[in-house]
């Protein structure tokens, strides 16, 4: 069994959950993992060999972006998930340097997952919400001013058979700076329902300092470095 | 009114200080208590994260769950934890919306998932502690999990203390704990072709030293 029948039939069962359809399950036994070996010469790494290069969009349902914070001090990390962001991506997998990647992020759009409601232990906040106030208050995102966050990339090298660093300007509060993601490749696959566009997967993070961006609210109170964490999988253009 | 304004400027003025204080030494056992914790919810992220389709990460935040600490901060390893998840409060961030709702209903309840109509919670209960370094450590205890209780062994690191002034003379510690174990040890094995059995747990969050 290949890699790519494998996980159709695999995609096939997940399509029927993901609709909820009243489907019975679809009993999948483990299939024997393929053969991964590091690239030969000339050769390419097996995860990378049946890619299609090209434009490649974000999946936005199979997609995750969290930025971590320190409080107090950096006793706990404070966690946000952006929810509305896109990317475009054009891939060579013959050459994943040669890669280009572009994400458009709403900063209106965030989560924090605040338990119960803000507005009780906060009367005096103008925003009616701890994610509207992270959102749209000068002192963090400042959304209404600065509706997008933007990463263009600039460069990428590969420093291993499926990993490498992606260099681009991230503009954020209307300031741009050079930022480094490291990024590693996890695969392809290819659910049916999206046939026979394939479907490629990758994990990235980077750290900034959120004070090269003119975000100084409450250093070192919150931490002035900002882990950035991507999972999440792109879908070849039609 | 006027001691309505008197407090509000008290508890400014005491924000800022809290916020100019040097940083301190953390992370710091020194003066920390000793007793019983509290989680504070405002600050404590509990995320699971399943691969999909081998591909990628798929992250999923509980937004409900309480736990209680019982710390010693001068021998940590006879410290207790026990955790108490409301498997129905998932946040998935699905971009849409309408769909969002449907999709956490049916993780949270289906019983190829979550299955919180008949195991409505998920809870874990320290065995045991060990320190393995200053600040770090392991605890080991029952995940019940679908009604299957397993032990699960928790990677746990120390972040330190602070004394936000809101909280009076009550210690705030932070941890940051993380976990991977087997789905299917707890008798789920649905759509394994697509999702990994392995789910792997992150904890990152402050208790608060409960009032006497």
């Amino acid at each position: 069994m290949t890699l790519k029948s494998y996980l159709i039939v695999g995609g096939s069962a997940f399509a029927l959950a993901a609709c909820g359809s009243p489907s019975e399950e679809t009993s999948i036994d483990d299939a024997p993992t393929p053969p991964v070996e590091a690239e030969a010469d000339g050769e390419l790494h097996p995860l990378l060999a049946e890619v299609a290069a090209g434009a490649y969009s974000l999946e936005k349902t199979h997609a995750f972006m969290t930025v971590k914070v320190g409080h107090s001090g950096g006793i706990s990390d404070y966690r946000i998930s952006f929810t509305d962001f896109d990317a475009s991506l054009d891939f060579d997998p013959a050459a994943p340097e040669s890669s280009s990647i572009s994400f458009s992020i709403n900063p209106a759009a965030v989560e924090t997952n605040y338990p119960g409601d803000y507005s009780v232990g906060h009367a005096d906040s103008q925003w009616s919400s701890w994610n509207e106030d992270v959102s749209r208050d000068a002192k963090w995102l400042n959304s209404d001013a600065f509706p997008e966050i933007t990463f263009v990339s600039t460069g990428a090298t590969k420093t291993g058979d499926l990993s490498g660093t992606v260099t681009g300007d991230l503009t954020l509060l209307g300031v741009t700076k050079p930022v480094t993601l490291n990024v590693t490749y996890n695969g392809v696959a290819n659910p049916p329902w999206f046939a026979p566009r394939d479907v490629i997967g990758f994990d990235a993070d980077t750290t900034v300092l959120r004070s090269d961006f003119g975000m100084n609210a409450f250093i070192p109170n919150i931490g002035d470095e900002v882990t950035v964490e991507f999972s999440g999988e792109f879908l070849q253009d039609e | 009114m006027q001691r309505n304004l008197t407090m509000r400027i008290l508890a400014v003025s005491a924000s800022l200080l809290a916020l100019t204080l040097p940083a301190q030494a953390n992370p710091t056992l020194e003066g920390v208590a000793s007793g019983l914790y509290e989680l504070e919810k405002t600050h404590a992220f509990l995320t699971w994260t399943v691969q999909h389709n081998g591909i990628s990460g798929y992250s999923v935040n509980f937004t409900d769950f309480d736990a209680d600490l019982v710390f010693d901060a001068e021998t940590p390893a006879n410290s207790q934890l026990s955790v108490n998840i409301n498997p129905t409060a998932l946040n998935t961030n699905y971009p849409d919306p309408v769909k969002k709702v449907e999709w956490e209903e049916e993780l949270g309840t289906d019983p190829r998932f979550l299955n919180a109509g008949e195991f409505p919670a998920i809870t874990f209960t320290s065995t045991s502690v060990e320190q393995t370094g200053d600040f770090t450590g392991t605890v080991t205890g029952d995940l019940t999990f679908l009604g299957v209780t397993q032990p699960v062994t928790l990677d746990v690191s120390y972040g330190g203390v602070a004394n936000p002034p809101w909280f009076g003379q009550r210690d705030v510690i932070g941890f940051t704990a993380s976990t991977t174990f087997n789905r299917s040890d707890f008798g789920q094995t649905s759509m394994s072709g697509v999702i990994s059995d392995a789910v792997e747990i992150e904890f990152s969050g402050e208790f608060l030293q409960a009032e006497e």
